[in-house]
C-alpha cells in the first residue's frame, strides 16, 4: 500500500543523509583510529559558510566548492591544533578532544550565524515528485546520487590507490607504515582534511532540505556515528548501508509502531548489533594474531 | 591521647566559628535591603534576560526594550520624587548563571523582578523571589501558581484560544496534533485538549517529533490516514519550518496552524514562497497596520514606533512581555508604592484591568496569563504576516 | 667510506635504570652481525635506538658516515634501512601482495598530490612496485598466497611476508628482530638461507636472535650483551669459547 512505499522512500531519504555523515566518520577512523565527534559540525560549517557566500552574491556553483574548501582548511586546522599534539594519547582521550572541538565549533557557529535557521538554495530547483502515491523531494534524489558517487570514489581510493593503502596502513600499524617511509603524521592531517570536506559536502546537500542552523550537526552526527557502527567501523560501503538501514528502521518503527519511541527503537537495535555482531552487520569477523 | 583531644577541640571550635560567621552573614542580608528601598529616592526593578547564548535571538529585543524604557523613564523624570532604575543582567542562556545573577539582584535591593527569557530559567530563579516576597513578573511560560508570581506571558491555554476560535469559525471538528518532544512542545496538548472538549473538537491523531530532526514525513503520513480537517503544530524552529515544508510537499489541502514559537522571521524564511494554508498564532504587533483602529492599536503603535525609531527594527512578542512587566511596575510606583510588599499588594488588588502590549491583564482575576486579545491567528501572504478577521 | 653502520657509546637510561650501557660496534657492507644475550640484556632497547624508535640518552649512530640518531622513523627507508618486529607488524587488513608492495613505496616518485590527481607517473610506479614485489614473493615461494589476506596466514607465513616487505626495495641494511622466533626447524633453515643469499648480493644484516645454532652458522660476527653492557664481540668460534659469554648464559656454576 501507499504507506509502505512512503515510509520506505522517506526512510531511504533520511538514511542517505545519515550515510553521508557516516562516510566522513569512517574516513578518519580508517586512517587515524580516532572517532571524530565533531564530524557533524563540519557539515554545519560547510552549510552555513555556503549560505554566507551566497548572501555575499557568489553564485551557488561557486559558493559550494569555496565552502568545501573553507571547511577542509578548518579540518586541517583541527588536526594540527587539537589532534596532532595529543597523538600519543589513548583513544579515549582523543575522542574527548574531538568532543571538545565539536562544542567549540558549535559555539563559534552560534556566535557567527546566530540561532535562526538559514535557507540554502539547491543547485537544481527542487520540486516534490510523486512516485506511485508517495512523495519524494528532488533534492533527496540528488543526495542519493551523490552518495553513490562518493561511495565508489572512496572505495576506489582506499582500496585501489597507493595513497589510500598508505592511509589504511598508517592506522593499522603506524610503526610499520613509518618504516615504509610513510609520514604517518601527514596521513592523519590528510584524513581530517578529507573528512572535513566530506562533511561539508554533506552539509551543503542537506541544507536545502532542512535549512542550516548552528545546532544541525549534533542530530545528524549522532545518526552518522550509529550508521558507522552498523556498518562495521572500517568499511565505507558498510557505513552507507548502515545509514540507509538506520533511516529505514526509524521510518518503519515510527510509521508502524509509534513516533514517540522512534529513537528508543533505533538505539535498541544498535544495542542488539553491539551485543550480537559488534564487528558490524556487513563485515566478516576479523581476528588478530596475538 | 592528648593529641587526639586537642584535634577534636580545634575541629569543634572551627565549626562553631563557621556557624557564627554564617549566621552573621544571613543577618546582614536579612537586615539589609531585601524588599526595602536602599536609597530613599531610587526604586529598582531587576531583570534577567538572555543577551548572549542561543536564546539571545529571543532576548536581544528584550534587552533593547529595557534600554528604551529606561530612556523613556529618565526623560519623564522622577515619579513622586522617586527615580526608577531598571537593572538588567545577562544570564547567557545558562540557568545556573541566572540563579547567581538573581542573588546579585536581590542583594541590590530590587523591589520587583521581571525574568526571564526562557521557561526553564524562569522556573529556576522564581523560588528566590518568592522566598524574598518580591513580586515576580514571569517573562516566559511556566506551570506554577503562587501569590507573588505574575505572568506577562500567554499560557498555553490562552495561546490555544485563538486557534479554537479559528477552528470554530471554519467549522472544523477534527484535528491532528503534532508536537516537538521537548520542554516547550509538550505543553500545548494538555491545554488544547480541555478547550477542544469544551468546543466539541476531536483530536483524531497525535504524533511527536524531534525539533532538530531532518524530516517529519512519517508523522504527517500517519496523521493523514486519520483524515483530519486541520493540523496543529506545537514546536520551535527549525522543526516547525521543516514540518511545514514536508506538509506542503505531501500536498495537504487542509490548514496547518502553528504556535507562537513559529511567530518569527526564521519560520517565515523557512516557508518562503510556499506557505499557502499555513497559519501561525502571533502578536498583533506584527500586523499593526492591518488592524482596525482601537485603543489597543494606539498603544501598540506607540511602542512599535518608539522602538523602531530607537533601533531601526520592529519589536516582537518577547519585547512585549518585558514592556508589560515594566508598565505594571511603573503603575504601582505611580500609585505611591515603594516597597516590595506594597507593590505586590497593589498589583494583586488595586491595579485591575490594564491594557498591555501583549494583551489585556487583570492580575486580580488571573495571574497566570493575559487575555488573548494581543495575539491572533495570522496567515502568511507575500512572505509576511497577514491579519485575518 | 668506512663501515656501513657505526654504533658509538649508545646508552639508554629509563629513570634510575640503565637498560643499555655504552655499547659500541660496527656493521660493514655485506656483513651479518648478530646481537645475542640473555633475556633482559637490553637487545630490544638497543635495536629500538638504532632504528629511531627511541632516542638514546648518550651516544650516536652513524649510517654511511651520516648521523642517524635524531632522525624520524620515516627517514630510515629512504636511507636504505629496514626493520622487522618480534611481534610482527604486517598490515593484516591487506593482502600479501599489497603488504609487499607497500614496502616499495619509498622508491616511488609518487607523493600524495600525484596520487590525488592521478598523474601518469602513478600508473608507471604502480607497475614497477608490482614487479619488484612479485620478484621477492617468487624468491620466497609466496606467490600462491599473493592475494590472501595477510591476517589469515599462519605465523610462519606471516613472518615470511614481513621479511619480504623489508627487503623488497633493496635496502642496504636490514635489521631483524628475532626473525626465527616461532618457526620450526625447516622454516628456520629456509629463513637462514634467504639471509645468506641476500648477503651474497651485498646486503648487510643486523639481527637479534636466540637460536644459537643458526647464528653460529650464518653470522660473520656476534655481539654479546649482558645487563645492557657489551661483554664480548667476535666471530662465532671466538664467542663459543668465551668464558664471560658462557657464564652469562649459564650462570657461574657452569665454569
Amino acid at each position: 500500500m501507499d504507506l509502505f512505499l512512503q515510509y520506505l522512500i522517506t526512510g531511504l531519504t533520511v538514511g542517505s543523509i545519515y550515510a553521508l555523515l557516516a562516510v566522513g566518520f569512517v574516513t578518519i577512523y580508517n586512517v587515524t583510529g580516532v572517532l571524530n565527534l565533531a564530524q557533524g559540525e563540519f557539515a554545519m560549517i560547510g552549510a552555513l559558510s555556503c549560505v554566507t557566500l551566497v548572501n555575499l552574491g557568489i553564485p551557488i556553483l561557486g559558493a559550494i566548492p569555496l565552502a568545501i574548501l573553507i571547511t577542509a582548511i578548518i579540518g586541517f586546522g583541527v588536526e594540527r591544533l587539537a589532534i596532532y599534539p595529543a597523538r600519543n594519547a589513548t583513544p579515549i582521550i582523543l575522542v574527548v578532544i574531538t568532543l571538545g572541538v565539536s562544542i567549540f565549533l558549535k559555539g563559534m557557529g552560534l556566535i557567527i550565524w546566530g540561532s535562526s535557521p538559514k535557507s540554502l538554495p539547491p543547485i537544481v530547483e527542487s520540486r516534490s515528485i510523486q512516485f506511485f502515491g508517495a512523495v519524494i523531494n528532488s533534492q533527496s534524489i540528488w543526495i542519493f546520487i551523490l552518495l553513490f558517487v562518493l561511495l565508489i570514489l572512496l572505495y576506489w581510493f582506499f582500496d585501489k590507490t597507493f595513497i589510500g593503502s598508505a592511509l589504511r596502513a598508517s592506522e593499522k600499524n603506524p610503526h610499520a607504515a613509518s618504516l615504509m617511509g610513510i609520514n604517518t603524521s601527514t596521513m592523519s592531517t590528510i584524513a581530517f582534511t578529507i573528512a572535513a570536506a566530506l562533511g561539508a559536502i554533506a552539509g551543503v546537500m542537506i541544507a536545502p532540505l532542512t535549512d542550516a542552523t548552528y545546532e544541525m550537526g549534533f542530530f545528524i552526527g549522532i545518526k552518522g556515528f550509529v550508521a558507522m557502527i552498523f556498518g562495521g567501523m572500517h568499511s565505507v560501503p558498510g557505513a552507507v548501508a548502515g545509514g540507509l538501514l538506520l533511516g529505514v528502521i526509524e521510518a518503519f518503527s515510527g510509521g508502524y509502531i509509534s513516533t514517540y519511541y522512534t529513537d528508543a527503537l533505533a538505539f535498541g537495535f544498535l544495542l542488539l548489533v553491539l551485543f550480537f555482531r559488534p564487528q558490524g552487520l556487513f563485515m566478516r569477523a576479523t581476528g588478530e594474531r596475538v | 591521647m592528648k593529641q587526639m583531644l586537642k584535634g577534636k577541640v580545634i575541629a569543634l571550635l572551627s565549626l562553631a566559628f563557621l556557624l557564627i560567621m554564617a549566621g552573621c552573614a544571613e543577618e546582614n542580608v536579612a537586615s539589609g535591603e531585601k524588599g526595602e528601598s536602599s536609597q530613599d529616592d531610587v526604586i529598582k526593578m531587576g531583570l534577567l534576560l538572555a543577551e548572549t547564548g542561543p536564546a539571545s535571538t529571543l532576548g536581544a529585543s528584550q534587552v533593547k526594550t529595557v534600554k528604551l524604557l529606561q530612556k523613556q523613564l529618565d526623560e519623564a523624570g522622577p515619579i513622586n520624587g522617586k527615580t526608577i532604575k531598571l537593572i538588567q543582567y545577562d544570564y547567557e542562556t545558562d540557568d545556573t548563571k541566572a540563579v547567581v545573577a538573581m542573588d546579585k539582584l536581590l542583594s541590590e535591593g530590587v523591589v520587583a523582578i521581571n525574568a526571564a527569557t526562557q521557561s526553564s530559567t524562569t522556573t529556576a530563579v522564581m523560588p528566590k523571589a518568592i522566598e524574598a516576597k518580591i513580586p515576580f513578573l514571569a517573562g516566559a511560560p511556566i506551570d506554577v501558581e503562587n501569590e507573588y508570581v505574575y505572568s506577562t506571558v500567554h499560557s498555553p491555554r490562552v495561546i490555544a484560544m485563538p486557534i479554537v476560535d479559528y477552528l470554530n469559525k471554519q467549522g472544523i471538528k477534527k484535528v491532528a496534533w503534532l508536537n516537538a518532544a521537548d520542554g516547550f512542545g509538550v505543553t500545548g496538548l494538555p491545554a488544547f485538549k480541555e478547550l477542544a472538549k469544551e468546543n466539541g473538537i476531536e483530536i483524531v491523531a497525535h504524533e511527536e517529533f524531534d525539533a532538530t530532526a531532518t524530516d517529519m514525513t512519517i508523522q504527517l503520513t500517519k496523521v493523514r490516514s486519520k483524515d483530519p480537517e486541520a493540523i496543529i503544530v506545537w514546536s520551535r524552529t527549525p522543526g516547525a519550518g521543516i514540518i511545514a515544508r514536508n506538509f506542503k510537499a505531501l500536498g495537504f489541502d487542509i490548514p496547518m496552524i502553528q504556535s507562537t514559537a513559529a511567530a518569527n522571521e526564521g519560520f517565515l524564511e523557512q516557508v518562503k514562497d510556499d506557505n499557502e494554508n499555513i497559519f501561525v498564532v502571533g502578536s498583533k504587533l506584527s500586523v499593526l497596520d492591518q488592524l482596525p483602529d482601537s485603543e489597543q492599536k494606539e498603544l501598540l503603535k506607540e511602542f512599535k514606533e518608539a522602538y523602531e525609531q530607537e533601533f531601526g527594527e520592529e519589536p516582537d512578542l518577547f519585547a512585549a512581555h518585558v514592556v508589560d512587566g515594566v508598565y505594571a511596575f511603573v503603575e504601582a510606583v505611580k500609585a505611591g508604592n515603594t516597597t516590595a510588599e506594597e507593590i505586590h499588594q497593589y498589583l494583586a488588588n488595586d491595579l485591575g484591568a490594564f491594557l498591555g502590549v501583549t494583551g489585556t491583564y487583570n492580575f486580580s482575576e488571573s495571574r497566570i496569563s493575559p487575555e488573548p486579545d494581543g495575539i491572533s491567528v495570522l496567515a502568511i501572504e507575500n512572505n509576511t504576516w497577514k491579519y485575518i478577521e | 667510506m668506512g663501515n656501513l653502520l657505526e654504533v658509538k657509546n649508545l646508552t639508554k637510561k629509563f629513570g634510575g635504570v640503565t637498560a643499555v650501557n655504552d655499547v659500541s660496534f660496527q656493521v660493514g657492507e655485506g656483513e651479518i652481525v648478530a646481537v645475542i644475550g640473555p633475556n633482559g640484556a637490553g637487545k630490544t632497547t638497543l635495536f629500538n635506538m638504532i632504528s629511531s624508535f627511541i632516542q638514546p640518552t648518550v651516544g650516536e649512530v652513524l649510517f654511511k658516515d651520516q648521523k642517524l640518531t635524531g632522525k624520524k622513523i620515516f627517514d630510515l627507508a629512504p636511507l636504505g634501512i629496514s626493520r622487522t618486529f618480534q611481534n610482527l607488524q604486517i598490515f593484516s587488513n591487506m593482502t600479501v601482495l599489497e603488504n609487499v608492495m607497500m614496502g616499495t613505496s619509498v622508491k616511488l616518485k609518487t607523493n600524495v598530490f600525484s596520487a590525488g590527481f592521478r598523474l601518469p607517473v602513478v600508473k608507471r610506479d604502480e607497475s614497477k612496485a608490482y614487479q619488484a614485489a612479485y620478484k621477492v614473493l617468487e624468491m620466497m615461494q609466496l606467490t600462491h598466497l599473493m592475494h590472501e589476506q595477510a591476517g589469515q596466514l599462519s605465523y610462519g607465513q606471516q613472518k615470511k611476508v614481513e621479511f619480504a616487505r623489508a627487503i623488497v626495495y633493496d635496502p642496504a641494511l636490514i635489521m631483524l628482530d628475532e626473525p626465527m622466533a616461532g618457526l620450526n626447524d625447516a622454516e628456520t633453515n629456509t629463513m637462514a638461507g634467504y639471509i645468506s643469499d641476500l648477503k651474497k648480493k651485498g646486503h648487510s644484516f643486523l639481527f637479534v636472535e636466540h637460536k644459537m645454532a643458526t647464528i653460529m652458522q650464518i653470522a660473520d660476527r656476534i655481539v654479546v650483551l649482558d645487563f645492557g653492557t657489551k661483554i664480548a664481540e667476535g666471530t662465532p668460534e671466538e664467542i663459543q669459547k668465551n668464558e664471560k659469554v658462557i657464564s652469562a648464559y649459564l650462570g657461574e656454576e657452569a665454569i
